[in-house]
């Protein structure tokens, strides 16, 4: 079969889950203009983890995947959705200030192409990441064509390459989408990720239209974002950082809606998010422990059911992925570097931020010094301050964590560094542009 | 674009074989492919014979397969699983299963182990 008819069908697919989604969230977001954007991209991802709870729920249960149970599931949550939606608040779209017609059509231009490029790059071949194939994609194939979990096919003392310990987020959204595509499609399934990006895109500059930061700055910030191959690029099609990077900027904005009280729907948002990043990487545990411990030091009335809203959920897909990968534990870092090796700890820690400063910020160093530009060119803003710290504690552990390694700190900052960092862009580009405002 | 044009018309299994993941060896993808398609119903797993076994080959092999289980061939084939074996060489006194393009699925005979 050729690529056009499957992929039309997956392209149908995705928007009807997409607006079955949206009506889902209107238990996340309150109706009306201002949350518009959002709503589609929220849309989107509920919709998709709909699809991916179909297929952990056929699975657990032993029956067939597909359309039946979807649409079932879809049926279910969209009624409980509407039953808990949230009441308008009365707001209506940020002011609009005069706009420069060419400067719009530069940027809208330029945000189109980011977002046709990527199609291109994700879409000129089969998924062929090595870690998709070593890791995602071979879950994802074996649960929709086993119909069993990976712990119980692909034995850990043999398949320890595929990181039985990693949450099955990504690997279940596949098979669920398999399973509505009717066949194993692993190119067809690629266009799952530019509609990653475009989802991250909207939240970017909907929350910013939203939290008042006026025209051109939410559109630039998008456009500038499409345009960053490192993130959207062939190779991380597959693998779990563009949608992780989709989660983060999910859970950094309500995590800053939540603190401020901007909305009844921020607190659901933000447990659902913390959720959804920690059942797609480990980072997700890292980012939810990062908000619940800022949560708690912040001086706000409400830092107790922010904190527990970053961690609860988090935590609760913790115990599930025990549950699920039957106690696998993470084989590349060793903990006797906390404890009986620890006096091998300071050298380690050199070495990770050597390598990570030499193979990782020295040859970026000038988009590094243009991020700085534009930090020092803002003023401190709560709103986005908050998401340049959640993005700083996880670069910061990014760089320090490889000193557990078990192959050594280099391997692992070669390996992961540049990946891993590069999925914070939406973090750091909604907290830069937070920071422009008049 | 000129990719895209030239492989979209093809079915699946050519448009991997043009690309990224199988370049390392593309003769190897069209191996696997074919011993895939050709595999036994109710293979139970499948050990790879290869001259030059690698974490690339093993990983190509494990996600073509899947879910039929894959390891390198470590001097045992276990009940129920049959070899792959990439390249003209064959075990002596194993069993020929089919021969497929680039090499063969074999069983070890009972003593042969």
């Amino acid at each position: 079969m050729s690529l056009l008819l499957p992929l039309g069908a997956f392209a149908a697919i995705l928007a009807a889950v997409t607006f079955g989604g949206a009506v889902v969230a209107a238990a996340l977001l309150p109706p009306g203009s201002t949350f518009k954007p959002e709503r589609w991209s929220w849309g989107f991802v509920v919709g998709m983890s709909l699809v991916a709870a179909q297929a952990a729920a056929t699975v657990a249960l032993g029956v067939t995947p597909g359309w039946i149970p979807t649409v079932g599931l879809f049926a279910m949550a969209a009624a409980l959705g509407l039953r808990a939606r949230l009441r308008e608040i009365g707001s209506d779209a940020a002011p609009q200030s005069r706009r420069a017609a060419v400067l719009s059509v530069l940027l809208v231009a330029l945000l189109a192409s980011g977002v046709l490029f990527y199609l291109l790059r994700a879409l000129t071949e089969p998924m062929w990441s090595n870690d998709f194939l070593a890791i995602w994609g071979l879950k994802g194939k074996t649960l929709f064509l086993a119909k069993r979990f990976p712990a119980g096919v692909l034995a850990p003392s043999l398949y320890a390459f595929s990181h039985p310990e990693y949450p099955l987020g990504l690997p279940l959204i596949y098979a669920g989408a398999a399973s509505l595509l009717n066949r194993w499609d692993d190119h067809a399934l690629a266009l799952l990720f530019p509609f990653f990006q475009v989802a991250t895109l909207a939240v970017l500059f909907g929350w910013l239209r939203r939290r008042g930061i006026s025209w051109p700055v939410p559109l630039a910030a998008a456009a500038l974002l499409s345009q960053l191959e490192p993130l959207y690029s062939g190779f991380l099609t597959g693998m779990a950082e563009v949608p992780l990077s989709c989660l983060f900027l999910l859970f950094g904005t309500a995590y800053s809606d939540c603190l401020d009280e901007t909305d009844t729907g921020a607190r659901r948002r933000l447990a659902v998010a913390s959720f959804l990043s920690a059942a797609l990487k480990n980072e997700g545990l890292l980012l939810a422990a990062a908000g619940a411990v800022g949560a708690m030091a912040a001086r706000r009335s409400v830092r107790w059911r922010v904190a527990a809203a970053c961690a609860l959920p988090a935590l609760a897909v913790f115990g599930l992925t025990r549950v699920v990968s039957r106690g696998a534990t993470p084989r590349d870092f060793d903990l006797a570097f906390l404890g009986s090796r620890i006096g091998e700890l300071p050298a380690r820690l050199a070495e990770s931020l050597r390598v990570g400063f030499a193979e990782g910020f020295r040859p970026a160093w000038p988009i590094l010094a243009c991020l700085a530009l534009l930090f020092a060119a803002g003023r401190r803003t709560p709103f986005a301050d908050r998401l340049l710290g959640l993005a700083a504690v996880c670069l910061v552990v990014y760089v320090s964590i490889p000193a557990l390694a078990v192959l050594g700190p280099t391997w692992l900052v070669r390996t992961t560094l540049p990946r891993t960092a590069v999925a914070l862009a939406p973090l750091v580009a909604a907290g830069l542009a937070g920071r422009l405002r008049d | 674009m000129r990719s895209v044009a030239a492989f979209a018309p093809r079915e699946l299994a050519v448009r991997r074989l043009g690309g990224s993941s199988a370049a390392f060896d593309r003769g190897y993808f069209h191996f696997l492919e074919s011993a895939r398609r050709r595999l036994p119903t109710g293979t139970a797993g499948v050990a790879l014979i290869l001259k030059r076994p690698s974490q690339d080959a093993l990983h190509l092999a494990a996600y073509t397969m899947a879910p039929v289980p894959v390891v390198v061939f470590r001097g045992a084939v276990a009940p129920g699983w049959i070899a792959a074996v990439y390249g003209s060489e064959r075990p002596p006194g194993w069993k020929l299963l089919v021969e497929v393009p680039g090499g063969a699925l074999m069983v070890p005979n009972a003593s042969s182990g």
